[in-house]
């Protein structure tokens, strides 16, 4: 059941194209973290550095502790039907997503890794009218991991999204392909690179190269950096690119509180928000709170709480936005 | 890369044809998968009524 459910991970749309092409005063600093790769990578430590993780998990410690609201009524029910095989049923009534019924399968193959991970992985969700959510995840080797994420919406493809991981033993690099059109020549193509410098430091960066009709002069490619810093409990991560940086700090507090804060600049919007979130784990009354409050005066919370020993647990979340006067509730139960 | 119209047009036809077969063969190929590989040890069968309810 374990591995069923550590696989259900949501679809994740193709990074956003950037429509401005890269301008030559932001190289030096973009340039930087690549000689410290070459400069701090000493040989003798390089058996004591771990993996770094990819660069799409470079935020993931501090945006697990932000809520993640949802609005109207959810009635959601999981079946395990075997280890290596799952479904689910969801009703959502909503106003503003899509209101309806939704059956969701999950199968995770018998190439057992540990024993909570199983590949290939394929999950995927469908609606009545053939709205499709689909990933396949497979490992290839013990280095080589490939991810395949499609969307289907009213018979079109919204999204496809093709990743390749390599995992070396102290750097991750990774390739991927978003909406590739071959007949137009379109797409985009995305390279990370993230490697450890010591036990606690991480750098890395980011080509995207977008091609396609609809970007001034055909085709366009953006560059980003990407570090992260671990120190005990806290860790702070960000990334710094021409349309803008994103810098994320995660501490834990106790065994109960983490607290993580958020700053995103979008220099291309002239926009920035900062965010405070907390997260409070209460084991012994099996509840989970997690809790934001922005720059924009926007304050969410999400409750979860498992109602032991039925299995069931029941979510409550509710988000207000002072200066815009809107209020969103939302309440689920899920069962299994 | 500059391609004829009816090689453009072929690769158009098998590119949409396997949309199709992805988009409404993806669930059933879960399903089948998940069938195949049948129930844990000790566990009684899985019948096509699990998908609904036990």
């Amino acid at each position: 059941m374990g591995n069923v459910l550590a696989a259900s991970a949501p679809l994740a749309p193709p990074p956003p194209p950037s429509p401005l092409p890269p301008s030559p005063g932001f190289s030096p600093s973009l340039s930087k973290p690549d000689e410290e790769t070459g400069l701090g990578s000493p040989v003798e430590a390089s058996d004591r550095l771990e993996n770094p993780g990819t660069i799409e998990d470079l935020h993931k410690k501090c945006k697990d502790v932000f809520p993640v609201n949802f609005e109207g009524a959810k009635l959601m029910l999981n079946k395990g039907l075997s280890s290596h095989f799952q479904i689910s049923h969801t009703i959502n009534m909503s106003s503003v997503t899509q209101s309806g019924y939704r059956f969701g399968a999950t199968y995770v193959g018998t190439k057992q890794l540990s024993p909570t991970e199983g590949y290939p992985i394929l999950l995927g969700d469908i609606d009545p009218n053939g709205n499709l959510n689909a990933n396949v995840i497979h490992q290839f080797g013990s280095r080589i991991r490939g991810k395949l994420a499609t969307q289907v919406q009213r018979s079109k493809y919204t999204a496809v999204q093709m990743t390749s991981d390599y995992r070396g033993d102290a750097y991750t690099a990774s390739l991927t392909l978003g909406n590739p059109d071959i007949l137009n020549n379109s797409g985009v193509l995305v390279a990370h690179y993230l490697q450890s410098i010591t036990p606690s430091l991480a750098l890395g960066g980011e080509v995207a190269y977008q091609r396609g009709p609809g970007v001034p002069g055909g085709h366009v490619a953006v560059v980003s950096a990407a570090g992260r810093y671990t120190n005990g409990e806290s860790t702070i991560s960000g990334s710094l690119g021409l349309a803008g940086c994103h810098i994320c700090f995660h501490q834990k507090a106790s065994q109960q509180l983490q607290i993580g804060v958020e700053l995103e600049v979008n220099s291309r919007i002239q926009e920035s928000t900062g965010t405070i979130a907390y997260q409070i784990d209460l084991p012994k009354a099996d509840l989970v709170f997690r809790g934001s409050v922005d720059s924009n005066w926007t304050v969410g919370a999400v409750l979860e709480k498992k109602l032991l020993p039925l299995p069931f647990s029941f979510a409550l979340s509710g988000m207000i936005n002072h200066s815009k006067s809107q209020f969103r509730l939302g309440c689920g139960l899920i069962v299994g | 890369m500059v391609m004829s119209p009816s090689t453009k047009q072929k690769i158009s036809i098998i590119l949409d044809v396997s949309k199709v077969v992805f988009h409404w063969g993806f669930i059933p190929a879960v399903l089948y998968l998940g069938f195949k590989k049948g129930a844990d040890p000790g566990m009684p069968p899985l019948s096509f009524m699990n998908l609904l309810w036990q």
